[in-house]
């Protein structure tokens, strides 16, 4: 069989980075990746790969038309990420009428699309969700871009007869993903607030799940003209997610619920709670503390004896250690060259609402109409995302 | 009134990040520099950056200005460097070349036989041996405060965000990765800080799949006249690694920033938690580029008196060997994460 052309966009981000990888090393598609610009460590893995790498503007037709040259099929995950709103507006859904009117075109044999399952909402009502779920995704940017970028893929296959699949992927997580979970352990690492004791439905979906189903639908002409949610079958909770996670990691302050009640108050910041009694009061102590106590080296040596405090020394820089314990030039206090103190943050407004959400996404669609299984189950997710994070440096 | 300072003509071939980060802004302040040509191949992205220095000429072919300037800095793709350079010395111009000198030791070897046919001038950039703390690492290690060293332990890795103005270092056939692009410096750092006169690499990991390697461990032992030792380096285009060099001996380590810092630290034995700190005495606040501005001064020194104030080229033909015999050696680091569901590529093999 001849092999086939690939275009993948948006390829140096976290989706993108493994669905090449996944391509070029495991099937006898021929990759390019679109990249927008020549830096980023997104990129620097990217170019390990046996690909072509090729610059191109998602709002300059012509460098498409360079970029989908030869080329059957398109992934499209470029999205706007950088420059203010109406930027990132323009670019996810401007940049995808270009990439639908590029496929048109160079008639590319189908558009694999990648919405999102934000466009529902971030707490869609129903206890299971499936793909005829109205969309609502409100005013935020990336929820309105990604359900308008999704309108237009559907009237482009409609209109033009383009071959389209659409995916809407919930919470994808995995090694390399910055939000998902990476950020998950930063928080962990320095006091995580389960929003209702972590009792939400976590909708995730490993991201070597999702590139089955995507390799799936590549090569199954059933999937044309679907939208597919991939969500896997393990039935998470956030706290579920945050305790394993939180298990990776030898040390850290202990995860702490509030309810949405209490995240609002402690936003305005002008009702007393415990959580600054519990939290934010000692820690901001801290800095005092050391102020008086750390030139003394007895001290110092008690302080290690606090794991997660052992562990935040072990992750700063040398230089900043010795001036914490010398200060600078003799100008400055010890504390005056403190990192901020390890405090829980409070999650944002959307944060609130996905985690406290309730609804579970099906994948009854994709099972049926692609025969789609999922092939790693969380636990085995979270070894590989353990080995990672270890590699990473982001746990010890 | 003192006359006015003799000032070297150059030109700088290749307009990109190292350029007008680093060495346009360092001839700025060079008193003994004055940059008259800037070369691109890509002529509008030579004038840009021409502008913006104030650069009077602007052109996209090196060999016009051959007659016209004292010297050159090449900054182009590394499979470029010896060609240009030996055009240029040839053409009775000195060359300061951007690291790495070549893209192999034969090149390398060329470029040199040029320069002693010629009798020009021809520096490496190897500018990290400038600062404070690889001078003093230098210094403590010479004056046997550690005693035999007997392992050394280097790591340089950052979420690679250098802004590059091409994907040469990405796109091209020729091009390799993180072991090319960082270990020069750091194989020189480790040859010139011990004094060594061989190396022998004896493992190299890395992760390249067909493309360039992003990350690489490499280890190997390293000989000088008095000692030998033996140890690892580690390099990343996608990690934050710890970014010290660290030489352990009979009676203690020593640290240091790879990248140079005003401090040292020596971690006596049996104390490896409380390191003695050494401190550049008022240290001045480290102005950006200040190391390529003393390279640069250093240069044009040696062009208008004869003096060898550079790092020269021979002194680069160790390390290009070292990275020649870490991609000849290289087997794969592979990951699990990665691996999953890629068995039949990586020969269900595990390095890890």
């Amino acid at each position: 069989m001849m092999s086939k052309n690939i275009l993948i966009t948006g390829a140096t981000g976290f989706l993108g980075n493994r669905l090449a990888e996944r391509l070029a090393l495991g099937t006898d598609y021929n990759v390019t990746a679109m990249v927008h610009k020549f830096s980023g460590p997104g990129l620097a893995r990217l170019a390990r790969l046996p690909i072509n790498l090729i610059q191109a503007d998602l709002l300059n037709e012509e460098s498409l038309l360079k970029a989908a040259e030869n080329c059957h099929i398109i992934v499209h995950l470029a999205y706007g990420t950088a420059g203010d709103e109406a930027v990132k507006r323009e670019i996810t859904v401007s940049g995808t009428e270009n990439i639908l009117k590029v496929a048109l075109k160079k008639k590319v044999r189908k558009v694999l699309h990648f919405s999102t399952a934000a466009v529902h909402g971030l707490d869609p009502k129903g206890s299971v969700i499936d793909e005829s779920a109205p969309f609502n995704p409100g005013n935020e940017i990336y929820r309105f871009s990604k359900a308008q970028a999704e309108k237009l893929v559907w009237h482009y296959h409609k209109e033009y007869g383009l071959p389209v699949v659409i995916f809407r992927p919930p919470i994808i997580y995995g090694p390399y993903g910055a939000y998902w979970t990476a950020r998950i352990i930063k928080e962990i690492q320095t006091g995580a607030i389960l929003v209702n004791g972590g009792t939400g439905a976590a909708n995730l979906v490993y991201v070597d799940n999702l590139i089955d189903a995507v390799l799936l639908a590549m090569e199954n002409d059933a999937a044309d003209g679907e939208a597919f949610n991939v969500v896997d079958d393990d039935r998470m909770t956030w706290g579920q997610v945050y305790e394993a996670y939180a298990n990776m990691i030898d040390a850290h302050p202990p995860l702490r619920s509030m309810s949405v009640k209490e995240i609002e108050i402690m936003s305005k910041g002008d009702a007393p709670n415990d959580l600054g009694s519990w939290f934010v009061k000692p820690l901001l102590l801290i800095p005092q503390a050391i102020k008086t106590s750390l030139r003394s080296p007895e001290m110092r040596s008690k302080m290690m004896e606090i794991p997660w405090l052992r562990f935040m020394k072990d992750r700063m820089p040398r230089p900043t250690l010795d001036k914490m314990k010398y200060g600078e030039n003799g100008n400055k206090t010890a504390t005056d060259e403190l990192p901020q103190p390890v405090r829980p943050s409070l999650p944002n407004n959307d944060l609130v609402e996905l985690y406290s959400a309730q609804g579970r996404f099906s994948n009854n669609k994709i099972k049926k109409v692609l025969g789609y299984e999922q092939r790693i189950p969380f636990n085995e997710a979270l070894d590989l995302i353990r080995a990672w994070l270890q590699y990473q440096r982001l746990i010890p | 009134m003192n006359p006015p300072k003799k000032k070297v003509k150059f030109a700088i071939i290749g307009s990109g990040a190292i350029t007008e980060e680093s060495y346009l802004p360092a001839a700025e302040t060079a008193s003994n520099v004055v940059v008259t040509h800037l070369v691109d191949l890509d002529i509008e992205r030579a004038r840009d950056v021409a502008q913006c220095f104030q650069i009077p000429n602007f052109i996209n072919d090196y060999q016009e200005i051959f007659g016209k300037v004292d010297a050159v800095v090449v900054a182009t793709p590394p499979n470029s460097h010896a060609k240009i350079s030996i055009d240029c010395m040839n053409n009775g111009l000195h060359v300061l070349c951007e690291k790495p000198l070549a893209s192999s030791v034969e090149q390398a070897k060329d470029m040199i036989e040029a320069c002693e046919r010629t009798k020009t001038h021809l520096g490496i950039g190897m500018v990290r041996r400038l600062s404070w703390s690889a001078q003093i690492l230098k210094k403590l290690i010479a004056s046997n405060l550690l005693g035999n060293i007997h392992r050394f332990d280097i790591e340089e890795g950052w979420e690679f965000n250098w802004p590059l103005r091409t994907g040469h270092l990405f796109q091209s056939k020729n091009s390799r990765g993180v072991i090319e692009d960082t270990g020069p410096h750091l194989f020189d750092l480790l040859f010139w800080i011990l004094g060594a006169e061989n190396a022998e690499v004896k493992s190299c990991r890395d992760d390249s799949r067909g493309g360039i390697e992003a990350n690489a461990l490499i280890e190997l032992a390293v000989e000088s006249s008095s000692q030998k030792s033996t140890g690892r380096i580690e390099l990343s285009f996608t990690r934050r690694l710890r970014n010290t060099m660290k030489f352990y001996g009979e009676r203690g380590c020593l640290e240091a920033e790879t990248v140079g810092a005003n401090e040292v630290f020596f971690y006596p034995v049996g104390q490896n938690d409380e390191p003695l700190t050494l401190r550049q005495k008022d240290p001045m606040p480290k102005k950006k580029n200040e190391d390529f501005v003393l390279q640069l001064s250093n240069f044009a020194a040696s062009v208008l008196n004869g003096t060898k104030k550079y790092i020269p080229a021979d002194e680069a033909i160790a390390t290009m060997s070292l990275i020649e015999e870490c991609y000849h050696l290289r087997t794969s680091i592979v990951q699990p994460w990665e691996m999953k569901h890629l068995e039949n590529f990586f020969g269900e093999k595990n390095d890890e």
